[in-house]
């Protein structure tokens, strides 16, 4: 199959890149990438949905768990998967001190706890870069090589990535539908006053979804770095990216992290091969016109 | 009673204010006589994701500045001057840069600054040129350099200087390549290294296959990579771009040659991927490997200031001594005019690159002003997990 794409002055993709192996490579992108920002936004969905508060911090939670991965699995050598579940357990219980000293207060409050959730960010970004130092840091591939499909390469470290994104997802969604935590998390996103009729501790639910947001993101940061790096500014560009996948899907709803994580995935993954860099307007063009269309989002509810 | 209670508390608060407006007002002490200072100001990120270059902007300098102020202070005239390091962070942030720099030119009264980035650079160039202030610069916009700008001087090797020597260099070795293509970063810096990288390509008879260029804040380079494999190129020229640039392609089954022809560092390209993915791996660089005893001083200077070796920091290693030497040869600390025209007679003796090369200055006739310091650059592959140097580019600008 061949085919000819003209974007104005903006690129020209030639009749090679039609080729049904790039396609191919380009919707294995898609899968792989979106796997990513679903692990990513879900932890800030449910920080919204149970809190109602803006925590731009998020992608700094991501950060500390790179970070974290960095020193435990790249520099002390211990397992890399043993590191993930510290990193998860350590930045979770991270998010509850944040939860209890800082974000409790303006619960339901979207202004203050923005501004609370920037000044976060720079008091995190501050520590990190006197504790850590500015340069990039790597670690060694967790697993090499690829798999190759008649000329479409699978590189498992991506595919380990996405594996353990779904596993995480599947696992938070059981969670939240069939245990009783996870009931009492869904009656305060649904509605407080009403879950505090019911005798569920509101505060005990908020540390807890925040502890389970933040260690999500920890957890992403520890996916992703053998194939990226971290520095202490990383966090910034990841929580444009969560929230413009919440904005697409709809603010505190679960499936919409789902649905908005793969439209985000295909259009980056598409556009980015297809029509080159111009294509990131693309992408704030779609969600400007998702919201116009529908201001809660693909799957969210007024 | 309340309303005496309210009178008592005002006229407190009031007296208590009063004192300490009158506190602040207060002349100052006089100052006691010390040493003369002589101050320069290094503009450049401190924090965010481009410290790396803002220390290496700086920290040369603060370096140099320690070992002349130990040996009792730089020697003018017959006059000893304790050097003074104003260090200003940026944060990468064009607004910030233009402030940092009104900060060290009106209140420092500084005469001196040393900065990198053009797109910062831009915002307060003309700022330090009115007010006759010296500028070094690891600058690849021309104005900030050229005859627009007579106060201001590059240390930093113009990629379309460069290029060309890269390319022959890596031919040499790859005489099989047919065609290359580059990745950048959009930007300033960016679409001028892509644009000398696809110049010298053209030049070599290389068939050019575009530019593809990224944001700073991608997270995921296969789809960028995907697109270019699929125009096969033999050549990929990386520019300042991110290890996973290096990896991914191998990854995917790429065989031809990865480079990058914007001045990097190859030891922190092999740090930050592995052996294997590294292997062949072609870098511009100012550090040659192996190094001088010189270079080797310097880059243990550097980093046990900051962790960690980076090659950007050699063109800042001239920036310091001309600005230095300058002022000694003029003989004078404020007439910038004096120190300019001095600093345009310097050549620099490079005991950091074998044979000590003499550096000194050139275009002229392309820039309208010789104030483009002519700094060596090396080109350096990774062959079995260490780095080497193949060739040294000396830069020719009529």
């Amino acid at each position: 199959m061949s085919a000819y794409l003209w974007w104005g002055d903006a690129g020209v993709c030639c009749t090679e890149t039609m080729d049904i192996r790039v396609l191919s490579q380009v919707i294995l992108n898609t899968l792989m990438l979106g796997g990513v920002y679903v692990l990513l936004a879900i932890g800030l969905s449910i920080i919204y949905s149970i809190m109602r508060v803006i925590q731009f911090a998020h992608g700094h939670m991501y950060m500390l768990g790179a970070f974290a991965v960095f020193f435990l699995f790249g520099q002390w050598g211990l397992n890399y998967f043993l590191t993930l579940i510290i990193t998860m357990v350590m930045v979770g219980l991270f998010g509850v001190i944040v939860e209890r000293l800082l974000f409790r207060r303006v619960r339901g409050l979207d202004l203050p706890s923005m501004i609370i959730g920037i000044g976060l960010l720079l008091l995190l970004e501050g520590a990190a870069l006197l504790a850590f130092g500015a340069h990039w840091r790597y670690v060694p591939a967790v697993v090499s090589g690829v798999f190759n499909f008649g000329g479409v390469y699978v590189p498992k470290d991506r595919l380990l990535i996405l594996s353990a994104s779904v596993a995480l997802v599947v696992l938070l969604l059981l969670f939240i539908e069939r245990t009783k935590l996870g009931q009492a998390m869904r009656a305060v996103a649904q509605n407080r006053d009403a879950a505090l009729l019911q005798g569920i501790d509101v505060n005990r639910i908020s540390a807890l979804g925040f502890a389970i947001g933040s260690g999500l993101a920890a957890v992403a940061g520890g996916l992703l770095l053998p194939i990226a790096w971290v520095d202490p500014f990383v966090g910034g560009p990841i929580v444009i990216k969560c929230f413009l996948v919440l904005v697409l899907g709809g603010l505190g709803s679960i499936p919409g992290v789902l649905v908005g994580g793969f439209v985000f995935a295909f259009i980056e993954s598409f556009g980015f091969t297809y029509i080159g860099y111009e294509a990131s307007v693309i992408v704030f063009v779609m969600v400007m016109v998702v919201l116009l269309i529908k201001p809660q989002g693909l799957l969210g509810h007024v | 009673m309340t309303n005496r209670k309210n009178l008592w508390l005002g006229m407190i608060v009031v007296v208590v204010l009063l004192a300490l407006l009158v506190g602040c007002a207060a002349p100052e002490a006089t100052p006691t006589p010390g040493p003369k200072v002589l101050k320069l100001a290094f503009i450049g990120a401190q924090t965010t994701w481009s410290a790396p270059w803002g220390h290496a902007t700086t920290y040369p300098g603060v370096l140099y500045i320690e070992k002349i102020n130990a040996e009792g202070g730089l020697l003018v005239n017959g006059e000893r001057y304790k050097i003074e390091a104003i260090i200003e962070d940026d944060r990468a942030d064009p607004t910030t840069a233009r402030s940092c720099a009104e900060k060290v030119i009106y209140r420092d009264k500084v005469k001196f600054i040393t900065a990198t980035f053009d797109t910062l650079i831009a915002t307060y160039f003309e700022l330090a040129r009115d007010n006759k202030v010296i500028q070094i610069y690891g600058a690849t916009t021309t104005k900030l350099f050229d005859s627009r700008n007579p106060y201001g001087f590059s240390v930093m090797p113009q990629p379309v200087d460069l290029a060309p020597g890269f390319y022959d260099a890596i031919l040499k070795e790859h005489p099989e390549a047919k065609s290359a293509l580059s990745i950048a970063g959009r930007g300033e810096t960016g679409e001028s290294l892509s644009a000398a990288s696809e110049a010298a390509a053209k030049a070599h008879g290389l068939k050019w296959l575009g530019t593809e260029f990224y944001d700073f804040g991608t997270m995921d380079y296969m789809p960028i990579i995907t697109r270019v494999l699929a125009k096969e190129p033999d050549i990929i020229d990386i520019g300042y771009g991110v290890a996973a640039l290096m990896t991914l392609p191998r990854q995917l089954g790429y065989k031809g040659v990865l480079c990058s022809s914007g001045t990097h560092d190859v030891a922190m390209r092999l740090r930050d991927t592995s052996p294997e993915v590294a292997e062949g791996f072609y870098q511009a660089d100012g550090t040659h490997y192996p190094p001088t005893p010189a270079m080797e001083e310097f880059m243990k200077e550097y980093e046990a200031l900051t962790g960690e070796w980076f090659g950007y920091a050699v063109p800042y290693w001239y920036g310091i001594r001309l600005i230095l030497q300058g002022i000694q040869n003029a003989g004078t600390v404020d007439d910038t005019e004096s120190i300019r025209d001095a600093i345009e007679q310097i050549e620099i003796q490079s005991d950091i690159l074998p044979g000590a090369p003499v550096i000194g200055w050139g275009g002229a006739k392309t820039y309208g002003q010789a104030h483009q310091f002519l700094v060596p650059h090396c080109v350096n592959v990774i062959r079995d997990g260490k780095p080497i140097t193949i060739d040294i580019v000396y830069p020719e600008v009529p």
